[in-house]
């Protein structure tokens, strides 16, 4: 299959000489033409990493091997500097530091459109359309004002304004609801969701909120320690997931009655050299699963589970 | 902004009584009877105890310290600093006499130490624990570390005795500018340059700047628009804490190279009990130091915009 973005067997390091485990293992991934996938998994999973290694913002010290494909042409830092803000498009999780707290808010747009060789006479212009576009109360007042004088919600539409106005043909959104509160998380969804369908992109959001997820995406990895574990459609999460972490992952939600996982069996590490990853946690896990890695093998349409014992 | 403002002159002028006070007192904390220092200043030395009881009524220093304070601000207002114990000359037109070469000094020093530890702070934050960072972090170690009178004595042993290019001393053209200024600017760079490598580095893990280089923001712009900003702040507090010790003079640095600056002139005073010249000369150093840090508040308010907010919320 081939696909808008295609991921061949990644695998990045933090820290020198491999002394750190892998954020990231021999991780495959297609995302198609205006397909929405969700990157589910709990904290320190990978799901960042990932984003920022398709972005191409990780640090120097992070090491990179396998290879990304965007368009059918294999992205290097040339490539990336030529597409990141105007193809691919990072929504950025971090909503209450992620613009300049010295520019105003006209400042760092009318920066974007530079980049995108806008004419200065339709530069204001079109930061107000845009401000209007993400349904920001007073657009008018919005370019004059600096960061610390909106609040998150306001801040999270103006990174979506940013963000979504180039029309890329890829939305990399990472926890873009991270620290807004209920309702402000539900008007931002729903906005999101459709901008994104108005304009048929393709979307990648990294999140641990499962509602967040079903609610925007077609398909759901879930990610367990640099790994994906589990590729479902997102209408199929609740009542056919398979992989025993995609459970619990169920079971811990707020409305399940958060019953965290407690490590089944003891003998086993949390962080295995060989065998299954989950093997610590897992109650199916057999003594095979202790020396075979499982594959990620296709168990119905759409759907693949990396487990030993089901598939 | 306007609150800002008339808060930050107003902590001036408060900052600028309680200077004035204790500079007044001075006179008083020195060793020795202020009006037989003045007798003996002016009729020499042996003087009875008439002349010193004259003196003491005459310059009003049997009255209480509230109203010789007043007394003496009030001359302050009408720019009168006193007058020289040892040559009879107005402190303040003294004083005008040494501050341009002083300025002159702290500017060239200031001058060289930016142009060059801004691009070394610069650079060795952007090539992080490569040699490059490495060589300049040395650098700034050494200007640190180095003591501005013994690396003045290197300077003048290598250009002015060995290489004979620079004169040993003097004042009055750009060569004699050369060595004083390097001996001045280079503590100053050390800093600044280890002080903005450290700003820079902190505002690159910034997620702003991630987020803008998302945004498709490129090479020099990142660096000058979204980052060096946000790092001068820290670095621009030092800036201005040297410039005011630079304009109160150099004392050691001055009189090694025979500046004829402030610090030359403070020195003197102190050496020859002028108490009036090193009153009006410390009185003058805190003004400067005074209205630098002032100007500095409101550089702050234009650079970082939440200043302003905070100021008028």
């Amino acid at each position: 299959m081939s696909g808008l973005l295609e991921i061949h067997n990644l695998t990045v390091t933090y820290g020198s000489q491999g002394r750190l485990a892998p954020a990231v293992r021999a991780l495959d991934l297609t995302v198609g033409e205006g397909e929405k996938l969700a990157i589910v998994g709990e904290s320190g999973a990978g799901k960042s990493t990932l984003a920022n290694t398709i972005m191409g913002l990780l640090p120097n010290s992070a090491e990179i091997k396998g290879e990304i494909f965007f368009s059918g042409i294999k992205i290097s830092p040339r490539i990336l500097a030529e597409i990141r803000g105007k193809e691919i498009v990072l929504i950025p999780q971090n909503v209450y530091n992620s613009l300049n707290p010295v520019l105003s808010i006209g400042n760092q747009m009318e920066d974007l459109l530079v980049e995108a060789k806008v004419p200065p006479d339709q530069r204001k212009n079109t930061i107000l359309n845009w401000l209007r576009s993400v349904r920001l109360p007073r657009p008018e007042a919005i370019p004059g004002s600096y960061p610390h004088q909106l609040s998150g919600g306001m801040k999270q539409r103006v990174l979506l304004a940013m963000g979504l106005s180039r029309s890329p043909s890829l939305i990399l959104a990472d926890e873009p609801t991270k620290g807004l509160d209920p309702v402000r998380r539900m008007g931002i969804l729903h906005l999101l969701k459709q901008l994104i369908e108005h304009q048929r992109q393709s979307l990648i959001l990294i999140t641990h909120d499962i509602k967040a997820a079903v609610f925007l995406s077609d398909t759901i990895a879930i990610m367990y320690q640099g790994e994906i574990v589990e590729i479902i459609p997102a209408t199929r999460l609740y009542h056919h997931s398979l992989h025993p972490y995609t459970m619990a992952l169920l079971a811990a939600a707020p409305e399940r009655g958060l019953q965290v996982p407690c490590r089944i069996n003891p003998g086993v590490s949390s962080y295995p050299l060989t065998g299954c990853s989950y093997a610590a946690f897992c109650n199916l896990c057999r003594p095979t699963c202790l020396q075979q890695k499982p594959a990620l093998r296709k168990v119905a349409f759409g759907h693949m589970v990396r487990c030993n014992v089901i598939a | 902004m306007g609150s800002y403002l008339l808060r930050r002159l107003s902590a001036a002028v408060a900052s600028l009584a309680g200077v004035s006070f204790i500079t007044f007192l001075l006179i008083f904390i020195v060793p020795g009877d202020p009006a037989e220092m003045l007798a003996q200043a002016r009729f020499g030395h042996g003087v009875g105890e008439r002349e010193i009881e004259m003196i003491r009524s005459v310059e009003g220093l049997d009255q209480s310290l509230i109203i010789q304070y007043i007394k003496w601000v009030r001359h302050l207002l009408d720019l009168d600093f006193g007058y020289s114990l040892i040559n009879r000359q107005p402190v303040l037109s003294l004083i005008w006499s040494r501050f341009p070469a002083t300025l002159l000094l702290a500017c060239s020093s200031l001058l060289l130490s930016l142009t060059v530890a801004v691009p070394a702070g610069i650079i060795s934050a952007l090539r992080k624990d490569t040699w490059l960072d490495t060589v300049s972090r040395l650098f700034a170690l050494l200007g640190l570390s180095m003591p501005g009178f013994w690396f003045s004595y290197i300077l003048i042993i290598f250009f002015a005795l060995k290489l004979k290019i620079l004169p040993v001393s003097g004042y009055g053209s750009f060569v004699n500018l050369v060595m004083p200024s390097l001996a001045l600017g280079l503590g100053m760079t050390g800093l600044i340059a280890r002080l903005l490598r450290a700003s820079l580095l902190e505002v690159l893990q910034q997620d702003y700047l991630k987020a803008a280089r998302a945004n498709g923001i490129r090479g020099s712009k990142i660096l000058f628009k979204y980052a060096l900003k946000n790092a001068m702040i820290p670095v621009l507090t030092v800036v201005a804490l040297q410039m005011g010790f630079l304009l109160s003079g150099t004392v050691i640095i001055e009189s090694i190279f025979g500046w004829p600056g402030l610090g030359k002139l403070i020195l003197d005073g102190i050496l020859t009990r002028d108490f009036p010249v090193v009153q009006g000369c410390v009185l003058f150093t805190a003004v400067c130091f005074i209205v630098i840090n002032t100007g500095v508040d409101l550089l702050y308010a234009w650079l970082d915009p939440r200043i302003r907010w905070e100021a008028g919320s």
